[in-house]
């Protein structure tokens, strides 16, 4: 299967769940802050990036994982991209889109806008590594689900 | 081919998807009413993934897509799945119709949100007016870039 994370731009949300899903990033435990900045590709996708498949890995079945970055309109987006590849003939039955951004809070959004879009990138990668520290719990229920559901341990 | 018209909201793809098919004249009609309800109505509000409309004369597949997003997100995220999936990337075409953001399209889906339906049925209907000659514009582009490829078109 192929698995696509996706969230606005494929720097925080999105990057956070693949990292979880793969096992970079701890899913018995909250990670630290400091573990969630420096989990790979974390707050580093520009904006002409936004759009590409990041491939993350791939997990113990061989799923490969990516981070996707969808901009402003994640669902609809994500229902298109299905029906292209329907449209294709590829078999979506072994393709997954999954909403990482719906777990990013308030300190998130401002914390990655003011990283990415400003360029403040201390204050803002650390405003947003908190945000994901304190959703962590969230992210984790949302790569346990993905994980569950693909008949693969979630400790 | 599979041709996708894209355009912010869904109306202005749709015109331009119908117009390639020739499903609508490329002059804007006297009264958009009616044009309104053969682009989807209410339905097309709805952000409804790829909605192919038909298959013009030279056999490529027009569909449309109300993006809601960027259309350079929108270039790169196909882009991606051709690339993850192996699809060949001269068996479709994106054309960008109309304006990064269309306020009136905005503004007409905010008012159904709020369900304001007088508001929002007189803003779409002003949309599908002021996106004609972009949805037409866009309907030639597309037609004159398959020509270019040498998949017919005119």
């Amino acid at each position: 299967m192929r698995i696509f994370y996706f969230c606005y731009g494929s720097a925080h949300s999105s990057i956070t769940a693949a990292n979880l899903h793969l096992g970079v990033m701890p899913l018995g435990r909250r990670a630290r802050v400091s573990e969630i900045i420096h989990q790979p590709m974390f707050d580093r996708a520009e904006n002409y990036q936004i759009g590409q498949a990041i491939l993350m890995g791939t997990d113990e079945q061989a799923n490969e994982i990516y981070a996707l970055g969808l901009a402003g309109s994640q669902h609809p987006m994500a229902h298109a991209l299905r029906d292209f590849l329907e449209l294709n003939g590829v078999d979506t039955g072994q393709v997954l889109f999954a909403d990482a951004l719906q777990n990013a809070g308030l300190s998130m959004r401002i914390g990655g806008f003011s990283s990415r879009r400003l360029g403040l990138i201390f204050p803002g990668r650390q405003i947003c590594a908190f945000g994901v520290w304190q959703k962590y719990p969230k992210f984790v229920a949302l790569v346990r689900r993905i994980r569950t559901g693909l008949g693969l341990p979630s400790p | 081919m599979l041709v996708i018209y894209h355009s912010r909201g869904a109306y202005s793809a749709r015109q331009a998807a119908a117009m390639h098919l020739g499903l609508l004249p490329a002059e804007p009609p006297a009264d958009p009413a009616p044009m309104r309800e053969r682009l989807g109505g209410d339905q097309a509000m709805q952000y409804e993934g790829l909605h192919v409309l038909g298959t013009d004369p030279h056999g490529h597949r027009i569909a449309a897509l109300g993006r809601a997003s960027r259309p350079d997100v929108t270039h790169r995220a196909f882009q991606a799945m051709a690339d993850v999936f192996g699809i060949d990337e001269r068996s479709f075409m994106l054309q960008s119709v109309g304006p990064v953001v269309d306020w009136r399209e905005l503004g007409a889906r905010l008012a159904a949100r709020l369900g304001w339906r007088s508001l929002a049925l007189r803003l779409q209907l002003s949309d599908v007016a002021a996106q004609w000659g972009p949805a037409a514009e866009a309907a030639a582009t597309g037609a004159q870039r398959l020509a270019v490829l040498g998949h017919g078109g005119t």
